[in-house]
Protein backbone atom coordinates (compact mmCIF):
# COMPACT_ATOMS: atom_id res chain seq x y z
CA UNK A 1 0.00 0.00 0.00
CA UNK A 2 3.21 2.52 0.97
CA UNK A 3 4.61 1.85 -2.58
CA UNK A 4 1.42 2.85 -4.46
CA UNK A 5 1.87 7.20 -5.55
CA UNK A 6 -0.20 6.48 -8.91
CA UNK A 7 -3.43 9.45 -7.87
CA UNK A 8 -2.21 9.95 -4.54
CA UNK A 9 -2.46 13.60 -3.85
CA UNK A 10 0.60 15.99 -2.12
CA UNK A 11 -1.03 19.31 -0.76
CA UNK A 12 1.34 22.07 -1.36
CA UNK A 13 1.15 25.96 -2.61
CA UNK A 14 2.83 25.91 -5.48
CA UNK A 15 2.14 27.66 -8.76
CA UNK A 16 0.90 24.47 -10.01
CA UNK A 17 -1.07 23.97 -7.06
CA UNK A 18 -2.87 27.26 -7.21
CA UNK A 19 -3.55 26.83 -10.89
CA UNK A 20 -7.55 26.00 -11.87
CA UNK A 21 -8.22 22.68 -11.42
CA UNK A 22 -10.32 22.58 -15.04
CA UNK A 23 -6.96 23.84 -16.27
CA UNK A 24 -4.92 21.34 -15.36
CA UNK A 25 -7.59 18.94 -16.44
CA UNK A 26 -7.47 20.31 -19.79
CA UNK A 27 -3.73 20.50 -19.96
CA UNK A 28 -3.36 16.99 -19.15
CA UNK A 29 -5.88 15.72 -21.71
CA UNK A 30 -3.88 18.05 -24.46
CA UNK A 31 -0.62 16.68 -23.04
CA UNK A 32 -1.74 12.77 -23.65
CA UNK A 33 -2.25 14.25 -27.23
CA UNK A 34 1.16 16.05 -27.59
CA UNK A 35 2.27 12.76 -26.08
CA UNK A 36 0.46 10.75 -28.79
CA UNK A 37 1.22 13.19 -31.35
CA UNK A 38 5.09 12.85 -30.59
CA UNK A 39 7.04 10.81 -33.40
CA UNK A 40 10.61 12.56 -33.54
CA UNK A 41 12.87 14.85 -30.99
CA UNK A 42 10.62 18.16 -31.18
CA UNK A 43 8.07 15.63 -29.37
CA UNK A 44 10.06 14.05 -27.07
CA UNK A 45 11.58 17.24 -25.72
CA UNK A 46 8.36 18.58 -25.67
CA UNK A 47 7.24 16.40 -23.24
CA UNK A 48 10.64 16.14 -21.26
CA UNK A 49 10.11 19.30 -20.96
CA UNK A 50 6.52 19.61 -19.70
CA UNK A 51 6.88 17.11 -16.95
CA UNK A 52 10.05 18.57 -15.93
CA UNK A 53 9.05 22.13 -15.86
CA UNK A 54 5.45 20.89 -13.62
CA UNK A 55 8.23 18.82 -11.43
CA UNK A 56 10.22 21.77 -10.61
CA UNK A 57 7.86 24.30 -10.30
CA UNK A 58 5.22 22.10 -8.17
CA UNK A 59 7.94 21.73 -5.35
CA UNK A 60 7.04 17.96 -5.40
CA UNK A 61 9.94 15.24 -4.80
CA UNK A 62 10.80 13.69 -7.65
CA UNK A 63 11.13 10.32 -6.16
CA UNK A 64 7.63 10.60 -5.64
CA UNK A 65 7.32 10.41 -9.53
CA UNK A 66 9.77 7.68 -9.97
CA UNK A 67 8.81 5.63 -7.54
CA UNK A 68 5.28 5.61 -9.45
CA UNK A 69 6.89 5.03 -12.64
CA UNK A 70 9.30 2.24 -10.51
CA UNK A 71 5.70 -0.08 -10.07
CA UNK A 72 5.24 0.04 -13.80
CA UNK A 73 8.25 -1.65 -14.42
CA UNK A 74 7.01 -4.94 -15.65
CA UNK A 75 4.68 -3.23 -17.70
CA UNK A 76 7.50 -1.23 -19.82
CA UNK A 77 9.17 -3.77 -19.85
CA UNK A 78 7.12 -6.49 -21.25
CA UNK A 79 5.99 -3.56 -24.01
CA UNK A 80 9.63 -3.14 -25.10
CA UNK A 81 10.25 -6.74 -24.99
CA UNK A 82 7.27 -7.33 -27.10
CA UNK A 83 7.33 -4.58 -29.42
CA UNK A 84 11.57 -5.29 -29.91
CA UNK A 85 11.06 -9.29 -30.97
CA UNK A 86 7.16 -9.02 -32.57
CA UNK A 87 8.60 -5.81 -34.94
CA UNK A 88 9.94 -7.98 -38.20
CA UNK A 89 10.03 -4.87 -40.67
CA UNK A 90 13.21 -3.06 -41.34
CA UNK A 91 17.14 -4.18 -41.51
CA UNK A 92 18.31 -7.20 -39.89
CA UNK A 93 20.27 -6.17 -36.95
CA UNK A 94 20.73 -9.61 -34.82
CA UNK A 95 19.70 -13.07 -35.92
CA UNK A 96 19.48 -15.52 -33.88
CA UNK A 97 17.60 -18.93 -34.33
CA UNK A 98 14.22 -17.61 -35.49
CA UNK A 99 14.23 -13.97 -33.61
CA UNK A 100 15.22 -11.20 -35.85
CA UNK A 101 15.97 -8.19 -33.94
CA UNK A 102 15.65 -5.28 -36.55
CA UNK A 103 16.26 -1.76 -36.56
CA UNK A 104 12.81 -0.91 -36.68
CA UNK A 105 12.17 -3.15 -33.58
CA UNK A 106 15.04 -0.95 -31.39
CA UNK A 107 12.97 1.97 -32.92
CA UNK A 108 9.32 0.74 -31.49
CA UNK A 109 10.66 -0.80 -28.14
CA UNK A 110 11.96 2.39 -27.07
CA UNK A 111 9.52 4.35 -28.78
CA UNK A 112 6.60 2.36 -27.00
CA UNK A 113 8.61 2.30 -23.30
CA UNK A 114 9.09 6.13 -23.42
CA UNK A 115 5.74 6.91 -24.31
CA UNK A 116 3.81 4.74 -21.37
CA UNK A 117 6.53 6.16 -18.90
CA UNK A 118 5.69 10.07 -19.99
CA UNK A 119 1.78 9.24 -19.83
CA UNK A 120 1.93 7.98 -16.36
CA UNK A 121 4.79 10.56 -15.27
CA UNK A 122 2.64 13.64 -17.15
CA UNK A 123 -0.71 12.21 -15.50
CA UNK A 124 0.24 11.66 -12.11
CA UNK A 125 1.55 14.97 -12.13
CA UNK A 126 -2.14 16.20 -12.34
CA UNK A 127 -3.15 13.77 -9.62
CA UNK A 128 -0.09 15.08 -7.51
CA UNK A 129 -0.64 18.36 -7.49
CA UNK A 130 -4.58 18.77 -7.28
CA UNK A 131 -7.26 17.14 -4.56
CA UNK A 132 -9.80 15.16 -5.39
CA UNK A 133 -12.78 17.52 -4.31
CA UNK A 134 -11.14 20.39 -6.67
CA UNK A 135 -11.04 17.34 -9.66
CA UNK A 136 -14.12 16.39 -9.38
CA UNK A 137 -15.56 20.18 -8.85
CA UNK A 138 -12.89 20.74 -12.40
CA UNK A 139 -14.99 17.67 -13.94
CA UNK A 140 -18.43 19.01 -12.92
CA UNK A 141 -18.31 22.49 -14.24
CA UNK A 142 -16.27 21.35 -17.39
CA UNK A 143 -19.17 18.68 -18.17
CA UNK A 144 -22.05 20.77 -17.36
CA UNK A 145 -22.40 22.08 -20.89
CA UNK A 146 -23.54 18.48 -21.65
CA UNK A 147 -26.59 18.78 -19.00
CA UNK A 148 -28.79 20.65 -22.29
CA UNK A 149 -28.27 17.01 -23.57
CA UNK A 150 -29.32 15.61 -19.96
CA UNK A 151 -26.22 14.35 -18.88
CA UNK A 152 -26.00 14.12 -15.26
CA UNK A 153 -23.19 16.07 -15.08
CA UNK A 154 -23.69 17.03 -11.51
CA UNK A 155 -24.79 13.54 -10.47
CA UNK A 156 -21.63 12.08 -11.56
CA UNK A 157 -19.64 14.56 -9.89
CA UNK A 158 -20.67 13.81 -6.89
CA UNK A 159 -20.63 10.51 -6.95
CA UNK A 160 -17.37 10.24 -8.33
CA UNK A 161 -16.32 12.73 -5.28
CA UNK A 162 -18.08 10.62 -2.14
CA UNK A 163 -15.91 7.53 -3.81
CA UNK A 164 -12.95 9.29 -3.75
CA UNK A 165 -14.16 10.57 -0.14
CA UNK A 166 -14.10 6.96 0.63
CA UNK A 167 -11.31 5.47 -0.88
CA UNK A 168 -9.00 6.16 2.14
CA UNK A 169 -11.65 5.12 4.82
CA UNK A 170 -11.98 2.06 3.50
CA UNK A 171 -8.12 1.52 3.09
CA UNK A 172 -8.40 2.21 6.47
CA UNK A 173 -11.13 -0.37 7.48
CA UNK A 174 -9.63 -3.27 4.94
CA UNK A 175 -6.08 -2.42 7.32
CA UNK A 176 -7.98 -2.93 10.42
CA UNK A 177 -10.01 -5.88 9.79
CA UNK A 178 -7.16 -7.64 8.07
CA UNK A 179 -5.39 -7.14 11.77
CA UNK A 180 -8.04 -8.16 13.61
CA UNK A 181 -8.48 -11.00 11.77
CA UNK A 182 -4.54 -12.37 11.76
CA UNK A 183 -5.37 -11.63 15.12
CA UNK A 184 -7.64 -14.62 15.46
CA UNK A 185 -5.56 -16.51 13.33
CA UNK A 186 -6.78 -15.80 9.59
CA UNK A 187 -3.89 -16.51 6.90
CA UNK A 188 -4.48 -14.49 3.96
CA UNK A 189 -0.51 -15.36 2.98
CA UNK A 190 -0.53 -18.98 2.43
CA UNK A 191 -2.57 -22.13 0.61
CA UNK A 192 -3.87 -22.63 -2.45
CA UNK A 193 -5.88 -20.19 -4.57
CA UNK A 194 -8.81 -22.28 -3.24
CA UNK A 195 -7.43 -21.53 -0.18
CA UNK A 196 -6.80 -18.31 -0.11
CA UNK A 197 -9.99 -17.19 -1.97
CA UNK A 198 -12.09 -18.86 0.57
CA UNK A 199 -9.79 -17.17 3.76
CA UNK A 200 -10.95 -13.29 2.69
CA UNK A 201 -14.57 -14.29 3.26
CA UNK A 202 -13.60 -12.92 6.88
CA UNK A 203 -12.17 -9.81 4.91
CA UNK A 204 -14.97 -9.16 2.55
CA UNK A 205 -18.09 -10.28 4.53
CA UNK A 206 -17.29 -6.93 7.26
CA UNK A 207 -16.03 -4.60 4.43
CA UNK A 208 -19.13 -4.91 2.29
CA UNK A 209 -21.42 -4.87 5.93
CA UNK A 210 -19.29 -1.25 6.96
CA UNK A 211 -19.78 0.57 3.33
CA UNK A 212 -23.72 -0.35 3.20
CA UNK A 213 -23.96 0.75 7.14
CA UNK A 214 -21.43 4.26 6.18
CA UNK A 215 -23.69 4.71 2.43
CA UNK A 216 -26.92 4.50 5.05
CA UNK A 217 -25.78 6.88 7.44
CA UNK A 218 -24.37 9.27 4.64
CA UNK A 219 -27.64 9.32 2.57
CA UNK A 220 -29.43 10.07 6.05
CA UNK A 221 -27.17 13.00 6.91
CA UNK A 222 -27.37 13.96 3.04
CA UNK A 223 -31.04 14.56 3.42
CA UNK A 224 -30.92 15.67 6.97
CA UNK A 225 -29.14 18.74 5.26
CA UNK A 226 -32.01 19.24 2.35
CA UNK A 227 -29.73 17.41 -0.27
CA UNK A 228 -31.68 17.23 -3.33
CA UNK A 229 -29.42 17.23 -6.48
CA UNK A 230 -27.32 19.99 -8.40
CA UNK A 231 -30.42 22.14 -9.03
CA UNK A 232 -30.22 25.64 -7.97
CA UNK A 233 -27.29 24.25 -5.50
CA UNK A 234 -24.59 27.26 -4.84
CA UNK A 235 -20.92 26.46 -3.84
CA UNK A 236 -18.64 27.04 -1.52
CA UNK A 237 -15.27 27.35 -3.54
CA UNK A 238 -16.10 28.97 -7.00
CA UNK A 239 -13.49 28.14 -10.27
CA UNK A 240 -12.22 31.08 -11.72
CA UNK A 241 -9.54 31.52 -14.08
CA UNK A 242 -6.43 34.02 -13.76
CA UNK A 243 -3.86 35.06 -15.55
CA UNK A 244 -1.07 32.18 -15.13
CA UNK A 245 -4.34 29.84 -16.20
CA UNK A 246 -4.37 31.52 -19.56
CA UNK A 247 -0.83 31.80 -19.36
CA UNK A 248 -0.26 27.65 -19.17
CA UNK A 249 -3.02 27.56 -21.90
CA UNK A 250 -1.16 29.86 -24.56
CA UNK A 251 2.49 27.80 -23.49
CA UNK A 252 0.57 24.49 -23.93
CA UNK A 253 -1.31 25.70 -27.36
CA UNK A 254 1.93 26.95 -28.74
CA UNK A 255 3.53 23.08 -27.76
CA UNK A 256 0.96 21.75 -29.36
CA UNK A 257 1.20 23.79 -32.70
CA UNK A 258 5.31 23.24 -32.40
CA UNK A 259 4.35 19.12 -32.78
CA UNK A 260 2.03 19.39 -35.34
CA UNK A 261 4.14 21.45 -37.51
CA UNK A 262 6.65 18.79 -36.62
CA UNK A 263 4.42 15.71 -36.99
CA UNK A 264 3.02 17.57 -40.64
CA UNK A 265 6.67 18.10 -42.28
CA UNK A 266 7.65 14.44 -41.34
CA UNK B 1 5.94 -11.34 30.05
CA UNK B 2 5.84 -9.35 27.10
CA UNK B 3 8.94 -7.08 26.70
CA UNK B 4 9.45 -3.89 24.05
CA UNK B 5 13.31 -3.27 23.74
CA UNK B 6 14.01 0.16 22.20
CA UNK B 7 10.92 0.23 20.06
CA UNK B 8 10.58 2.30 17.16
CA UNK B 9 7.83 2.55 14.36
CA UNK B 10 7.37 4.57 11.21
CA UNK B 11 4.35 4.45 9.10
CA UNK B 12 5.10 4.96 5.41
CA UNK B 13 8.20 5.65 3.62
CA UNK B 14 10.91 8.35 2.54
CA UNK B 15 9.38 11.03 0.34
CA UNK B 16 5.64 10.25 1.27
CA UNK B 17 5.73 11.70 4.86
CA UNK B 18 6.65 9.30 6.75
CA UNK B 19 5.26 9.28 10.35
CA UNK B 20 6.99 8.79 13.68
CA UNK B 21 4.26 6.77 15.60
CA UNK B 22 6.51 5.28 17.97
CA UNK B 23 10.04 5.95 18.66
CA UNK B 24 12.64 4.18 21.35
CA UNK B 25 10.02 2.81 23.81
CA UNK B 26 11.23 0.27 26.49
CA UNK B 27 9.02 -1.35 28.66
CA UNK B 28 8.11 -4.71 30.61
CA UNK B 29 4.09 -5.64 30.94
CA UNK B 30 4.61 -8.68 33.78
CA UNK B 31 2.94 -12.15 33.83
CA UNK B 32 -0.53 -11.95 35.69
CA UNK B 33 -0.45 -7.72 35.31
CA UNK B 34 -3.22 -5.62 34.83
CA UNK B 35 -1.36 -3.13 32.67
CA UNK B 36 -3.06 0.14 31.20
CA UNK B 37 -1.33 2.14 28.41
CA UNK B 38 -2.71 5.58 28.35
CA UNK B 39 -2.19 8.77 26.29
CA UNK B 40 -3.87 11.35 24.66
CA UNK B 41 -5.26 11.11 20.97
CA UNK B 42 -2.13 9.91 18.13
CA UNK B 43 0.08 9.44 20.71
CA UNK B 44 0.93 6.17 19.88
CA UNK B 45 -1.01 3.73 21.69
CA UNK B 46 -2.95 1.48 19.18
CA UNK B 47 0.83 1.23 16.83
CA UNK B 48 2.70 -0.07 20.33
CA UNK B 49 0.07 -3.00 20.95
CA UNK B 50 0.11 -4.28 17.66
CA UNK B 51 3.31 -4.68 17.90
CA UNK B 52 2.55 -7.22 20.52
CA UNK B 53 1.49 -9.81 18.21
CA UNK B 54 3.21 -9.37 15.06
CA UNK B 55 0.83 -7.19 13.73
CA UNK B 56 3.18 -4.57 12.93
CA UNK B 57 6.64 -5.25 12.22
CA UNK B 58 8.98 -2.65 14.30
CA UNK B 59 11.28 -0.27 12.00
CA UNK B 60 13.69 -0.91 14.69
CA UNK B 61 13.88 -2.57 18.54
CA UNK B 62 12.45 -5.91 19.17
CA UNK B 63 9.40 -7.26 20.66
CA UNK B 64 9.87 -10.11 23.10
CA UNK B 65 7.30 -12.78 24.53
CA UNK B 66 9.04 -14.75 27.32
CA UNK B 67 12.49 -13.78 26.25
CA UNK B 68 11.34 -14.54 22.67
CA UNK B 69 11.87 -12.55 19.92
CA UNK B 70 8.38 -12.99 18.15
CA UNK B 71 9.73 -11.16 14.87
CA UNK B 72 12.76 -14.03 14.64
CA UNK B 73 10.58 -16.47 12.55
CA UNK B 74 7.58 -16.70 10.82
CA UNK B 75 6.52 -19.59 13.20
CA UNK B 76 7.32 -17.46 15.95
CA UNK B 77 5.31 -14.67 14.70
CA UNK B 78 1.93 -17.25 14.73
CA UNK B 79 2.90 -18.47 17.95
CA UNK B 80 2.57 -15.03 19.54
CA UNK B 81 -0.83 -14.74 17.73
CA UNK B 82 -1.91 -17.24 19.95
CA UNK B 83 -0.52 -16.26 22.90
CA UNK B 84 -1.55 -12.64 22.78
CA UNK B 85 -5.45 -11.82 22.03
CA UNK B 86 -6.26 -8.85 20.46
CA UNK B 87 -9.25 -7.20 21.04
CA UNK B 88 -9.66 -4.15 18.80
CA UNK B 89 -11.55 -0.83 19.01
CA UNK B 90 -15.12 -1.62 17.51
CA UNK B 91 -14.70 -5.96 17.70
CA UNK B 92 -18.03 -5.79 16.45
CA UNK B 93 -17.55 -4.82 13.14
CA UNK B 94 -15.23 -8.05 12.31
CA UNK B 95 -18.05 -10.03 12.63
CA UNK B 96 -18.94 -12.18 9.40
CA UNK B 97 -20.19 -15.53 10.05
CA UNK B 98 -23.48 -16.51 10.06
CA UNK B 99 -24.08 -18.11 13.32
CA UNK B 100 -22.54 -16.53 16.53
CA UNK B 101 -20.80 -20.17 17.76
CA UNK B 102 -18.88 -20.00 14.15
CA UNK B 103 -17.79 -16.78 14.51
CA UNK B 104 -16.86 -17.42 18.81
CA UNK B 105 -15.11 -20.39 17.00
CA UNK B 106 -13.24 -19.38 14.16
CA UNK B 107 -9.92 -18.29 16.13
CA UNK B 108 -10.52 -21.82 17.61
CA UNK B 109 -10.47 -23.65 13.99
CA UNK B 110 -7.91 -21.55 12.87
CA UNK B 111 -5.39 -23.47 15.73
CA UNK B 112 -6.85 -26.31 13.75
CA UNK B 113 -8.54 -27.82 16.56
CA UNK B 114 -11.22 -30.13 16.09
CA UNK B 115 -15.03 -29.09 16.04
CA UNK B 116 -15.93 -30.58 19.01
CA UNK B 117 -13.13 -28.84 20.99
CA UNK B 118 -14.37 -25.63 19.36
CA UNK B 119 -17.76 -26.05 20.19
CA UNK B 120 -16.92 -26.87 23.88
CA UNK B 121 -14.67 -23.62 23.61
CA UNK B 122 -17.54 -21.56 22.42
CA UNK B 123 -19.84 -22.57 24.86
CA UNK B 124 -17.33 -21.15 27.67
CA UNK B 125 -16.26 -18.14 25.77
CA UNK B 126 -19.76 -16.88 25.03
CA UNK B 127 -20.53 -17.78 28.90
CA UNK B 128 -17.53 -15.99 30.45
CA UNK B 129 -19.07 -12.37 28.75
CA UNK B 130 -22.09 -13.54 30.47
CA UNK B 131 -24.14 -14.79 26.82
CA UNK B 132 -26.40 -17.99 26.85
CA UNK B 133 -24.89 -20.44 24.25
CA UNK B 134 -28.08 -22.61 23.73
CA UNK B 135 -30.00 -19.08 23.33
CA UNK B 136 -27.45 -17.17 21.01
CA UNK B 137 -25.15 -19.72 19.49
CA UNK B 138 -27.36 -20.58 16.41
CA UNK B 139 -28.51 -16.87 15.81
CA UNK B 140 -27.05 -14.66 13.49
CA UNK B 141 -24.39 -11.93 14.84
CA UNK B 142 -25.79 -9.03 12.74
CA UNK B 143 -28.82 -9.12 14.56
CA UNK B 144 -27.70 -8.45 17.86
CA UNK B 145 -27.18 -5.14 19.71
CA UNK B 146 -24.12 -3.11 19.52
CA UNK B 147 -23.34 -3.88 23.28
CA UNK B 148 -24.27 -7.86 22.53
CA UNK B 149 -22.00 -8.03 19.52
CA UNK B 150 -19.14 -6.61 21.36
CA UNK B 151 -18.88 -9.34 23.70
CA UNK B 152 -19.61 -12.23 20.86
CA UNK B 153 -16.34 -10.43 18.96
CA UNK B 154 -14.56 -10.50 22.36
CA UNK B 155 -15.62 -13.67 22.96
CA UNK B 156 -14.27 -14.84 19.77
CA UNK B 157 -10.48 -13.61 20.42
CA UNK B 158 -11.50 -15.29 24.09
CA UNK B 159 -12.06 -19.16 22.14
CA UNK B 160 -8.23 -18.91 21.28
CA UNK B 161 -7.28 -18.89 25.27
CA UNK B 162 -4.65 -16.45 25.04
CA UNK B 163 -2.62 -16.24 28.04
CA UNK B 164 -2.63 -12.39 27.49
CA UNK B 165 -5.55 -10.51 26.23
CA UNK B 166 -4.83 -6.60 24.91
CA UNK B 167 -7.85 -4.53 24.59
CA UNK B 168 -7.64 -1.40 22.39
CA UNK B 169 -10.13 0.60 24.23
CA UNK B 170 -13.06 -2.15 24.62
CA UNK B 171 -14.70 0.04 26.92
CA UNK B 172 -15.67 2.88 24.04
CA UNK B 173 -19.63 3.46 23.45
CA UNK B 174 -20.81 0.86 25.99
CA UNK B 175 -23.71 1.86 28.26
CA UNK B 176 -22.21 2.15 32.31
CA UNK B 177 -23.53 -0.88 33.18
CA UNK B 178 -21.72 -2.34 30.23
CA UNK B 179 -18.40 -1.16 30.87
CA UNK B 180 -18.70 -2.20 34.70
CA UNK B 181 -19.14 -5.41 33.78
CA UNK B 182 -16.49 -5.98 30.84
CA UNK B 183 -14.09 -4.71 33.38
CA UNK B 184 -15.47 -7.13 35.94
CA UNK B 185 -14.41 -9.69 33.33
CA UNK B 186 -10.90 -8.68 32.63
CA UNK B 187 -10.69 -8.03 36.33
CA UNK B 188 -11.57 -11.94 36.27
CA UNK B 189 -9.47 -13.29 33.61
CA UNK B 190 -6.80 -11.46 35.05
CA UNK B 191 -7.34 -13.54 38.78
CA UNK B 192 -7.36 -17.06 36.93
CA UNK B 193 -3.95 -16.11 35.71
CA UNK B 194 -3.96 -14.34 32.41
CA UNK B 195 -2.24 -10.99 31.80
CA UNK B 196 -4.39 -7.83 30.68
CA UNK B 197 -3.43 -4.99 28.54
CA UNK B 198 -5.66 -2.29 28.60
CA UNK B 199 -5.43 0.72 26.51
CA UNK B 200 -8.05 2.98 27.57
CA UNK B 201 -8.88 6.70 27.27
CA UNK B 202 -10.92 7.05 30.72
CA UNK B 203 -9.12 7.52 33.42
CA UNK B 204 -11.49 6.51 35.94
CA UNK B 205 -11.12 2.87 34.43
CA UNK B 206 -7.53 2.99 34.60
CA UNK B 207 -7.65 4.43 38.14
CA UNK B 208 -9.86 1.79 39.88
CA UNK B 209 -8.42 -1.17 37.97
CA UNK B 210 -5.21 -1.23 36.42
CA UNK B 211 -1.90 -1.96 38.54
CA UNK B 212 0.91 -0.98 36.06
CA UNK B 213 0.11 2.30 34.09
CA UNK B 214 2.45 3.60 30.86
CA UNK B 215 1.43 6.95 29.78
CA UNK B 216 2.61 7.65 26.32
CA UNK B 217 2.84 11.15 24.44
CA UNK B 218 4.02 11.79 21.40
CA UNK B 219 4.87 7.67 20.37
CA UNK B 220 7.57 8.27 23.45
CA UNK B 221 6.97 6.41 26.73
CA UNK B 222 6.33 9.34 29.16
CA UNK B 223 5.80 7.55 32.47
CA UNK B 224 4.86 4.50 33.88
CA UNK B 225 4.20 3.36 37.47
CA UNK B 226 1.59 2.51 40.05
CA UNK B 227 -1.67 4.41 39.31
CA UNK B 228 -1.45 6.19 42.39
CA UNK B 229 1.68 7.51 41.79
CA UNK B 230 1.36 8.36 38.15
CA UNK B 231 -2.70 9.81 38.72
CA UNK B 232 -1.07 11.80 41.98
CA UNK B 233 0.77 14.08 39.50
CA UNK B 234 -2.13 16.19 37.94
CA UNK B 235 0.48 18.81 35.79
CA UNK B 236 2.31 16.14 34.45
CA UNK B 237 -1.03 14.32 33.11
CA UNK B 238 -1.94 17.81 31.81
CA UNK B 239 1.42 18.36 29.93
CA UNK B 240 0.87 15.01 27.88
CA UNK B 241 -2.59 16.14 27.13
CA UNK B 242 -4.70 13.96 29.68
CA UNK B 243 -7.18 15.41 32.19
CA UNK B 244 -6.86 13.54 35.79
CA UNK B 245 -9.27 11.12 36.96
CA UNK B 246 -12.33 13.05 38.82
CA UNK B 247 -11.22 12.35 42.28
CA UNK B 248 -7.76 13.87 41.71
CA UNK B 249 -9.78 16.60 40.25
CA UNK B 250 -12.54 16.78 43.27
CA UNK B 251 -9.17 16.98 45.58
CA UNK B 252 -8.01 19.61 43.71
CA UNK B 253 -11.27 21.97 43.98
CA UNK B 254 -11.39 21.04 47.93
CA UNK B 255 -7.60 21.86 48.02
CA UNK B 256 -8.59 25.69 46.62
CA UNK B 257 -11.73 25.52 49.01
CA UNK B 258 -8.94 24.62 51.66
CA UNK B 259 -10.17 21.17 52.33
CA UNK B 260 -6.82 19.11 52.61
CA UNK B 261 -7.95 15.63 51.79
CA UNK B 262 -5.07 12.84 51.63
CA UNK B 263 -3.22 13.15 48.10
CA UNK B 264 -4.19 9.56 45.86
CA UNK B 265 -7.51 8.79 46.39
CA UNK B 266 -8.74 6.98 43.15
CA UNK B 267 -12.25 5.69 44.44
CA UNK B 268 -15.46 7.32 45.27
CA UNK B 269 -16.24 5.53 48.69
CA UNK B 270 -12.50 6.06 49.85
CA UNK B 271 -13.01 10.09 48.88
CA UNK B 272 -16.36 9.80 50.80
CA UNK B 273 -14.60 8.76 54.23
CA UNK B 274 -11.93 10.61 53.92
CA UNK B 275 -14.23 13.85 53.44
CA UNK B 276 -16.10 12.21 56.24
CA UNK B 277 -13.53 12.07 58.41
CA UNK B 278 -12.30 15.88 57.83
CA UNK B 279 -15.70 16.61 58.40
CA UNK B 280 -16.14 15.26 61.88
CA UNK B 281 -12.76 16.37 62.82
CA UNK B 282 -13.18 20.11 61.53
CA UNK B 283 -16.23 20.37 63.15
CA UNK B 284 -15.08 18.63 66.27
CA UNK B 285 -12.70 21.83 66.07
CA UNK B 286 -15.67 24.23 65.33
CA UNK B 287 -17.32 23.75 68.82
CA UNK B 288 -14.25 24.04 70.72
N1 LIG C 1 -1.81 3.26 9.08
C1 LIG C 1 -1.21 4.42 9.35
N2 LIG C 1 -0.52 5.06 8.37
C2 LIG C 1 0.11 6.22 8.63
N3 LIG C 1 0.11 6.84 9.81
C3 LIG C 1 -0.56 6.26 10.83
C4 LIG C 1 -1.26 5.02 10.65
N4 LIG C 1 -1.82 4.67 11.83
C5 LIG C 1 -1.51 5.66 12.70
N5 LIG C 1 -0.74 6.61 12.12
C6 LIG C 1 -0.18 7.81 12.78
O1 LIG C 1 0.62 7.38 13.85
C7 LIG C 1 0.41 8.18 15.00
C8 LIG C 1 -0.01 7.33 16.17
O2 LIG C 1 -1.26 6.74 15.89
P1 LIG C 1 -1.97 5.70 16.85
O3 LIG C 1 -3.17 5.21 16.14
O4 LIG C 1 -0.99 4.70 17.31
O5 LIG C 1 -2.40 6.63 18.07
P2 LIG C 1 -3.35 6.29 19.30
O6 LIG C 1 -2.58 6.67 20.51
O7 LIG C 1 -3.86 4.90 19.20
O8 LIG C 1 -4.54 7.33 19.09
P3 LIG C 1 -6.08 7.18 19.49
O9 LIG C 1 -6.16 7.46 20.94
O10 LIG C 1 -6.72 8.28 18.68
O11 LIG C 1 -6.54 5.82 19.08
C9 LIG C 1 -0.62 9.23 14.59
O12 LIG C 1 0.09 10.41 14.28
C10 LIG C 1 -1.26 8.66 13.37
O13 LIG C 1 -1.63 9.70 12.50
MG1 LIG D 1 -5.85 4.07 18.96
Amino acid sequence: MNTLTIGVFVPGDSIIHRLDPRTKLILTVAYVALVFMAKQVIGVALAVSYVGAALWMSKINPRIVLRGLRSLTVLVVMTAVLNLFLTQTGTTLVQFWKLRITDDGIYLAVYFALRLMFLVSGTTMLTLTTSPIALTDALESLMRPLKRFRFPAHEIAMMMSIALRFIPTLMEETDKIMKAQASRGADFETGSVWKRAKALAPLLAPLFISAFRRAADLALAMESRCYQGGEGRTRMRVLMYGAIDFAAFGIMAAMLILSGIEAILL
Amino acid sequence: MIEAVDLSHTYGSAGLMPTAAVTNVTLTIPDNCFAAIIGSTGSGKTTLIQHFNGLLKPSSGKVLIDGEDINATKQTRKESRRKVGMVFQYPEHQLFEETIEKDVAFGCRNLGLSDAVCRDRAREALGRVGMDFDEFAQRSPFELSGGQMRRVAIAGVLSMRPSTLVLDEPTAGLDPRGRTELLDLLDALRAEGDTIVLVSHSMEDVAERAKLVFVMHDGKLAAQGEPREIFMDADRLRAVGLSPPSMVLLAEELAKLGIVVPRGIMEVDEMKEAIITLMRSEGGTNEQ
